[in-house]
């Protein structure tokens, strides 16, 4: 954790740091390290000027799948609609994760 | 822009805490058991020593050292039980468990959230915070004097806590 992060987690009122909470805690720091899934969701969000024009266009991709599914669920084909949307998804997912 | 930097590293604090919050139920589950298992072998030498003790001295009278190996045994047992309080620790331990495996369920319920909506950082690190208190307050609720776990048991709680949320992260990954 960087010295400016751990500051900031000092500014929070009630938050411990994780040194602070092993402290604290009967538990040791255990060494696990499992990489946070990802999915763009959790706390984040991809913004149009954060992507590469490459990218962008991929963006654009998802937001119009996203769109038809819309179209779709609105003409009552749920499952056209569905399968817009997981199509969507999996773009936004390979965004995330590349 | 700022809030999205700050949402992921908020996300990836309160990822470590499930991390920890996981090895930690892990652990004292482990350790319950261990505690579980010397109160059992503790108390066959009480009644083997003390229930057993006429049929027995009948039976081993022919090889008295074992019998007074025995007899030693218990009655070491119960000068040291203040100083080794099993039962009180695997009474701890038990509620522990309990309290934690709970907390579990809750926090990953809530990481489910955190993962499918779009939560601001400082929700979600007033989430964690309260994860951490809640895992605090449970700790030292049932073990106010503090408690070191045996290495091993350590080791151990790592490798299946890492196993459990490779699996529970390959689950997300698919959904």
């Amino acid at each position: 954790m960087t010295s400016r992060a751990a500051a900031a987690d000092r500014a929070e009122p009630g938050f411990l740091s994780p040194e602070e909470f092993t402290a604290q805690s009967i538990f040791p720091a255990f060494s696990i390290n499992v990489p946070m899934p990802q999915r763009g969701t959790a706390g984040a969000s991809i913004t149009a000027d954060a992507v590469p024009i490459d990218r962008a266009a991929r963006l654009q991709q998802a937001t119009l799948l996203q769109k038809l599914g819309d179209a779709w669920k609105a003409n009552g084909d749920n499952a056209k609609a569905i399968a817009h949307y997981e199509a969507s998804l999996a773009i936004m997912n390979l965004l995330v994760e590349a | 822009m700022g809030e999205t930097a700050g949402g992921g590293r908020a996300s990836e604090l309160h990822w470590q805490q499930l991390e920890q919050l996981k090895a930690s139920s892990v652990l004292i589950r482990l350790y319950r058991n261990q505690l579980g298992k010397r109160i059992q072998a503790i108390e066959v030498i009480k009644a083997v020593a003390s229930s057993g003790a006429i049929g027995g001295w009948v039976i081993w009278k022919h090889i008295p050292f074992v019998w007074a190996a025995i007899i030693v045994a218990a009655q070491v047992i119960d000068a040291l039980k203040g100083v080794f309080p099993f039962s009180r620790e695997h009474r701890a331990a038990s509620e522990l468990t309990m309290a934690l495996e709970t907390l579990l369920i809750n926090a990953e319920l809530e990481w489910e959230g955190l993962f499918a909506a779009s939560v601001s950082a400082s929700d979600i690190m007033l989430r964690r915070a309260r994860l951490q208190r809640l895992q605090l307050q449970a700790e030292h609720q049932h073990f106010p004097e503090g408690r070191n776990p045996p290495q091993g048991l350590i080791d151990v709680a790592s490798r299946q806590a890492t196993a459990y949320l490779l699996n529970y992260r390959s689950g997300q990954g698919r959904s």
